[in-house]
């Protein structure tokens, strides 16, 4: 109710803004992109190749084989999908499509558009010692510490403290993109559906904008957008001109 | 390596800018304009584009794309001949494919003797012809739907500014902590200005979807002998009150702090929102412009 306004008179005052509760984690889902549709693409890593045709704007055909999907766009040639079940990261700047079907990664070189020594690779490390919150709806976000290469600390809104350790393979994609798979269950009376059993997310920390997907056994895929905010910031508000002020402060 | 410190730009309204948008590559649209002024648009590439009032020679610009939900999408481009001029022209338009509408602004500098700096916004509405439809009779158009409105938007980490949308050709401004502001003081150029209050306009576009526009005009109009850093900038927000974000642009001139000079700004830019409850003062704080 607290975003309903009356006038003294009891006349309800209409306020659009509102907490989407009906899409849930999925609030902030960014726009389909449809900018894959029409295109096809053939990958290879030594004598494996997959191919990939998206017909139209939902349907397309991996290996021959169709499949529904959908396509959020992170950057400006960076595509995050969802293949069915599985995933592909689409890397147009480097001809490169990470292909991740179950648990098997495939790191692809498109052929044609692969651009020689750019390369998907394990992140090792790189990630360690990142504190993050992402932020997916009104009051509905995931929170990650990743404090060890191969682990990750989170926890979903609003039981912050409900904090588990996930198995977690972390994939640079370029620069500041990195794409990250946690497996593990998330506790009762959090904004996550109970069955989800996998979170992938194509992170930017340039922008600190993410897309994704949320799965499970027995759910629909849920596809996810959001922005960040780090664990160590999240009372300090900068104003247009630059001034730096802490929510925590008296004055 | 902990990626907060990853180093990124300085990012100010821009962070959370959704991608450019090349959907619209290889498509052609004709805008029936109830102005009686027709206009063609043909995307030639991914960010490149003709366009022309109907009848007349097509012109090329570069353009840039962002989508407000899967079927809506906000262009803009500046006209070339003028863009290394002081009096830069951008066309605006949302393109609304679910419904077969489009609204066209015509956003143009120097156009003000007086404060020539001012951006002066011409707003028209039509719709877009299809082979074998018939044109659509309603149209985007301006609205009171928002008022009452009052919206808290996040623009990159740490920067949050919260909106009031109160009456038709105002809204009003404020940030987290800081809804004392209605006592305004001489720390910066907003602080000085009588309140927070800016000429805005509301359109539209349909349920849940809305075009908010402002420009920054009376900053403009009281500082500027004072060369304040925002010298009339045109907002313009496509919102989704349905996920509860917006995509937009900036199209003006800022001062740049480093040389002291005005220069152009035309920027794209993005924002998350949720709903907040704002203070009662700040609320009921009366409209200088208007009182």
């Amino acid at each position: 109710m607290f975003n309903h306004y009356f006038d003294q008179d009891g006349v309800y005052i209409k306020n659009l803004s509102n907490t989407g509760d009906h899409y849930g984690i999925g609030q902030y889902r960014f726009p389909h992109n449809y900018e894959l549709v029409g295109k096809q693409f053939t990958i290879y890593d030594g004598d494996e190749k997959h191919h990939l045709n998206f017909l139209r704007k939902d349907y397309m055909e991996l290996d021959g084989k169709g499949r529904e999907f959908e396509s959020l766009k992170l950057e400006a040639t960076t595509y995050f999908v969802r293949l069915g079940f599985d995933v592909a990261v689409v890397d147009l700047d480097q001809g490169l499509i990470t292909l991740i079907q179950k648990d098997k990664y495939f790191y692809g070189k498109i052929e044609g558009q692969y651009v020689d020594g750019a390369e998907h690779k394990d992140a090792g490390d790189e990630m360690v010692g990142t504190g993050v919150a992402w932020v997916l709806g009104c009051g509905r976000y995931v929170k990650h510490e990743y404090f060890e290469e191969g682990k990750c600390r989170v926890s979903w809104a609003p039981i912050d403290e409900a904090k588990n350790e996930h198995l977690c393979k972390a994939t640079k994609i370029k620069g500041p993109l990195f794409l990250v798979d946690i497996k593990g269950w998330v506790p009762y009376n959090t904004c996550a559906p109970i069955l989800t059993e996998r979170v992938i997310m194509l992170q930017d920390y340039d922008h600190m904008m993410t897309v994704g997907c949320v799965m499970g056994g027995g759910m629909t895929p849920i596809m996810i957008s959001g922005y960040a905010r780090f664990l160590d910031e999240e009372n300090l508000v900068r104003i247009p001109g630059g001034a730096v002020i802490s929510l925590d402060s008296e004055e | 390596m902990d990626l907060k410190h990853y180093p990124r730009r300085h990012y100010e309204i821009d962070q959370f800018t959704q991608p450019h948008c090349t959907e619209l590559k290889g498509s052609k649209f004709y805008f029936v304009m109830d102005d009686g002024r027709d206009f063609e648009l043909n995307f030639t590439g991914e960010d490149t584009l003709e366009w022309n009032w109907a009848g007349e020679k097509p012109k090329k610009a570069r353009y840039q794309c962002l989508k407000g939900d899967d079927t809506t999408y906000m262009v803009d481009y500046e006209l070339e001949e003028f863009i290394n001029t002081f009096n830069r022209v951008n066309h605006f338009f949302i393109i609304d494919l679910e419904q077969r509408l489009v609204t066209r602004a015509i956003c143009t500098i120097g156009d003000n003797p007086k404060f020539p700096y001012l951006v002066r916004n011409e707003y028209t509405f039509g719709a877009i012809d299809m082979e074998g439809m018939e044109l659509p009779f309603k149209r985007h158009s301006f609205t009171t739907d928002l008022l009452g409105t009052r919206v808290e938007w996040h623009w990159n980490t740490s920067m949050i500014t919260r909106h009031m949308y109160y009456t038709s050709h105002f809204y009003r401004i404020t940030f987290p902590g800081a809804e004392t502001l209605i006592n305004r003081d001489d720390s910066n150029m907003f602080m000085r200005l009588p309140s927070t209050d800016e000429v805005a306009q509301y359109i539209k576009i349909k349920d849940k979807m809305y075009l908010f526009s402002l420009t920054e005009e009376l900053m403009e109009r009281a500082f500027h002998k004072d060369n304040p850093p925002y010298r009339s900038n045109d907002m313009k927000f496509l919102q989704n009150y349905d996920r509860m974000y917006h995509v937009g642009r900036t199209f003006g001139n800022i001062l740049d702090p480093k040389t002291n000079k005005v220069v152009p700004c035309h920027i794209l830019f993005g924002a998350f929102g949720n709903p907040v409850v704002l203070p009662e003062s700040f609320e009921n704080a009366p409209n200088p412009y208007t009182t």
